[in-house]
């Protein structure tokens, strides 16, 4: 069992998990996502192969209406 | 109403044919915010970033408008209220948006929303050596202006007065120093209420006035848009024309010479 943060809320996971299945799973994908893991961003390419090993600190924004 | 030929509007060495910047938030009718950005002229136009969970599903409608209005999209930091939490929006905007431009907002309260400068200053620094092209909104100091410059800003974007007040320009001597004082774009964001403020600003000598809420909360957003274009494009031609002195006493118009007297 892993836990990690989730754009401020608490997450658990059975397995460690990666990037790309944490997006697929809660966000379910979409274009310009934006992905930081412990305050850094992780580019799209890379989140195949960051695997989540518990503890992190998650942000995942998309653009909205703003002035 | 057209710029004059050659009269060329550049940041950090792109062009543009407008001066009109336009922000995307407070509408809440997605026809209206597409029509009004396409009757502005703009070709910047500003979006936010939030959590994905705290926005309710995917961006979808918003960001397929805007990709087929072929705009430049400016991605802001507004709600951070630390250099460190508008460094780390800038880089996610930098990502979710495939571009290194940035208007930096950083909030110093709720109130008035006025920038937190010595974090303004500090995260504009840092962006960029970062290789972004940072367009930092800010007070009407001009000594802020000036270390925005030194420290690298693409622009300066002071404020006409506290975001979304529709007050106009409340220090309009301010923005005429700071047009003295540097010589990078000037752009006045924030507090313009009607056309008349926007012309105003060109006038004092702006380079470029950006602006949301005067556009989406007006009784008719398409039409103050269409204003707001005419207005900027009006006072940018005025500041070029050079205006006459203002005198105390009157200058007759019609040559007093030749006049019948009795």
């Amino acid at each position: 069992m892993i836990e990690l943060k989730l754009n401020g809320e608490s997450k658990q996971y059975q397995d460690e998990i990666s990037l790309q299945q944490l997006v697929e799973q809660e966000i379910g994908g979409g274009a310009h996502l934006a992905v930081a893991v412990d305050g850094r961003v992780v580019p799209r390419d890379s989140w195949e192969k960051l695997i989540l090993q518990g503890a992190e600190e998650i942000e995942i924004v998309q653009p909205i209406q703003g002035g | 109403m057209e710029q004059v030929a050659g009269d060329v509007f550049e940041i950090a060495g792109e062009t543009f044919g407008s001066r009109l910047l336009v922000g995307t938030g407070g509408h809440t009718n997605l026809k209206k915010l597409e029509d009004s950005i396409r009757i502005s002229g703009t070709e910047i136009v500003t979006v936010g970033l939030r959590r994905v969970a705290s926005t309710g599903g995917p961006a979808g409608g918003v960001m397929e408008l805007l990709a087929k209005l072929n705009v430049k999209l400016l991605p802001n930091t507004a709600g951070c209220y630390t250099a460190e939490e508008a460094v780390l929006t800038a880089k996610m905007g930098r990502e979710s948006l495939d571009t290194n431009w940035v208007k930096l907002e950083i909030i110093g309260d709720d109130e008035t929303l006025y920038p937190d400068t010595e974090q303004l200053v500090a995260a504009a620094e840092e962006l960029v050596n970062e290789g972004f092209v940072v367009l930092p909104y800010s007070s009407d100091d001009p000594i802020v202006a000036k270390k925005l410059v030194e420290v690298g800003c693409a622009a300066v974007m002071p404020l006409a007065s506290p975001i979304g007040s529709g007050r106009g320009i409340s220090n309009p001597d301010n923005l005429r120093i700071i047009r003295e004082a540097v010589e990078v774009p000037l752009i006045v964001d924030a507090g313009i209420g009607s056309a008349s403020d926007a012309a105003l600003a060109m006038e004092l000598g702006a380079d470029g006035v950006l602006l949301s809420s005067a556009i989406a909360r007006a009784e008719q957003p398409v039409l103050m848009a269409e204003a707001m274009r005419d207005a900027v494009a009006a006072g940018r031609n005025s500041y070029r024309a050079g205006r006459i002195p203002k005198k105390l006493y009157a200058k007759p118009t019609t040559v007093m010479q030749g006049r019948i007297r009795r």
